[in-house]
């Protein structure tokens, strides 16, 4: 079916002003969607992508409860683990407290740690030297290292605040992460240097946050995890043993129901969209009684009409759909707030899809209207 | 009598507002054969242009029949009644009914979108269409950017491009001075007489009606008088 092409680019561009504020409000809108889906198939994915066959040893009050260092023995000494790690935050801070310079920062012990996560980063071999052989060194996330701008060999500098004392760490090493459930938004470093600092500034000390544990066959994980618990159950330091899903999913809850929270705005927003398009579209329309019936006058059939009107609200929906979601598109990976971010193509196919009914939703009514209109009346209506 | 083109037989329209009923046509008979120049004249509201209107198949008849070459067109769809107009009908109007934001030769075009030809055959046809009505220099020009005449050999060209059987123009000369209107007139005489292209032409000048082979004059709706001219 032919149109005219020409004739509607030259509306588009003839409005140009309408059009562009139509096509704003399209990407506006279809790129709040995008980075709504962004955050909950990000949360999807983490959980999907945790390992199996590890589990996290926390306090059982709180994950910001600390254990003592001692029960790490302990923990090794289950024969259904291959290895474990432990985990401290340090938190402190990274020159001032401003959202820019928050990102993640974990004492742990690095042989400990490439046993357990040696498989879900890419790092250089003489850099994973280079940490467990110098205990003032760390290695740096790519997020990090790129938003902060540092380089392997530069010095950098944590103040201490839940653990005391200045440190001062040379950075060995980039890592980037295999698998969705690790973030690149963290810096490790020995937890000795940490531990030992703090000590010396009267600070906590032989505190530990979590143990990973890496199973020898996932079958064993919900019987060690009630062992471990169940030795602990009586301490000062009661502990919750969960598997890798099971931890990661206190983060996202951490965001309580927050799928169907953005659902709500994402529709809300859509729904808004669409009343400012179709009222463009209605615009249009009535701009263009007259032309409508030259174009029925001159043969274009019923459907030809209604079809070109379509294509036009189609055309501003689905390029202000596509620049949306390519919007979007660099968010892909980052870590905000203990969510990865994930813009996978399907994002961009829901994305374009929504663009797209946007359009025919917009543009059905003017064009039935348009279909509809008699031409007698239409070609009488003067410029 | 020549071989009837189209025929209105017994033919009556109606136009309803609320309560009110206005009979445009009644019981019209009125046919014209190929090749003739056929001027419809009459006071405002006499039914000059909705003859034109039903003739062309932008409206249909309330009661009574049209065929055109002995197809009935009340059996055609809306669908398939503008696939007819895009093939057999030109249209000319009093306000020119060019599309503003579109070159003359893109108004030319348009007609041909919905013919088989390819785009470089169209562009050519629209060309040679315009150099036909004597605008050929004028292809690039916008609507806004020529006068009153120039648009309507423009609308003429664009009437004519798809070589249609029938040419309607409704007051084609209404809203131009007597210069232009002579030239667009005589312009309408040359495609009737070197072409044989059949043309009903609405007019409220009787000059422009003396260049038809036949005027006819409407009156309330019916037809009180026909010459040859």
């Amino acid at each position: 079916m032919r149109f005219p092409l020409r004739l509607l680019i030259a509306h588009l561009m003839k409005n140009w002003f309408r059009s562009l504020l139509t096509l704003i409000s399209v990407f506006v809108a279809i790129a709040i969607f995008g980075f709504l889906r962004m955050f909950i198939v990000g949360m999807e994915t983490s959980l999907e992508a945790a390992a199996s066959n590890k589990l996290v040893t926390q306090s059982a009050i709180s994950l910001f409860s600390h254990l003592p260092m001692r029960l790490g023995q302990d923990i090794a000494d289950h024969q259904e683990v291959e290895s474990s790690c432990h985990w401290t935050w340090f938190g402190g801070i990274y020159i001032d407290t401003s959202p820019d310079h928050i990102w993640g920062r974990f004492g742990c012990d690095p042989d400990e740690f490439r046993a357990v996560y040696g498989d879900e980063i890419d790092l250089p071999e003489e850099a994973w030297q280079e940490w467990r052989t110098t205990k003032t060194t760390c290695i740096v996330g790519k997020n990090v290292a790129n938003r902060e701008k540092f380089k392997v060999g530069q010095t950098i500098t944590l103040e201490g605040d839940l653990f005391l004392g200045n440190l001062d760490l040379e950075i060995v090493g980039i890592y980037k992460s295999r698998t969705r459930a690790f973030d690149e938004d963290t810096l490790f470093m020995h937890w000795d240097y940490m531990n030992e600092v703090s000590k010396q500034n009267g600070g906590r000390h032989d505190r530990v946050s979590t143990w990973t544990i890496l199973l020898d066959d996932e079958k064993n994980g919900p019987t060690l995890s009630a062992r471990i618990d169940a030795a602990n159950e009586a301490s000062d330091h009661r502990t919750r043993t969960l598997n890798m899903r099971a931890f990661q999913s206190q983060f996202t809850s951490m965001w309580g129901n927050l799928p169907l929270f953005f659902t709500i705005i994402g529709t809300i927003v859509l729904v808004a969209c669409l009343m400012v398009t179709a009222n463009t579209m209605f615009l249009n329309a009535r701009d263009r009684v007259r032309e409508v019936g030259i174009l029925k006058t001159l043969g274009f059939g019923p459907k030809r009409v209604m079809m070109f009107t379509l294509v036009e609200s189609m055309i501003l929906c689905v390029v202000g759909g596509a620049l949306g979601v390519l919007a979007v598109a660099p968010m892909d990976g980052r870590s905000m707030m203990f969510v990865i971010a994930a813009v996978p193509p399907s994002t961009f196919v829901e994305g374009i899809a929504i663009a797209g009914l946007l359009g025919l939703l917009s543009g059905i009514a003017p064009a039935m209207m348009a279909m509809r209109l008699s031409i007698v009346e239409a070609v009488r209506k003067r410029a | 009598m020549g071989e009837a083109l189209f025929r209105l037989e017994s033919v009556d329209r109606v136009y309803r507002r609320g309560t009110e009923e206005l009979h445009v046509l009644q019981g019209l008979d009125f046919q014209v054969d190929k090749g003739e120049f056929v001027a419809l004249m009459g006071p405002s509201g006499s039914g000059k242009s909705t003859i034109l209107n039903i003739a062309g198949g932008l409206d249909r008849p309330d009661l009574g029949r049209v065929t055109f070459e002995g197809q009935d067109l009340g059996d055609l769809s809306e669908g398939d009644l503008a696939g007819w107009r895009a093939r057999n009908v030109g249209f000319i109007f009093q306000a020119y009914n060019l599309i503003p934001v579109l070159t003359a030769r893109h108004n030319v075009e348009l007609p041909l979108l919905l013919t088989p030809l390819g785009r470089r055959r169209r562009r050519e046809q629209a060309e040679l269409a315009l150099e036909v009505v004597g605008i050929g220099h004028r292809s690039g020009h916008y609507p806004k950017q020529m006068s009153g005449g120039e648009e309507q050999r423009v609308s003429i060209a664009r009437a004519i491009a798809t070589d249609p059987k029938l040419l309607l123009a409704d007051e084609p000369t209404g809203d131009l001075d007597a210069e232009n209107a002579a030239a667009i007139l005589d312009l309408l005489c040359r495609l009737n007489e070197e072409n044989g292209q059949t043309i009903v032409m609405v007019t409220h000048d009787p000059n422009a009606a003396d260049r038809a082979h036949r005027v006819m004059h409407l009156e309330k709706g019916v037809l009180v008088t026909e010459a040859t001219t």
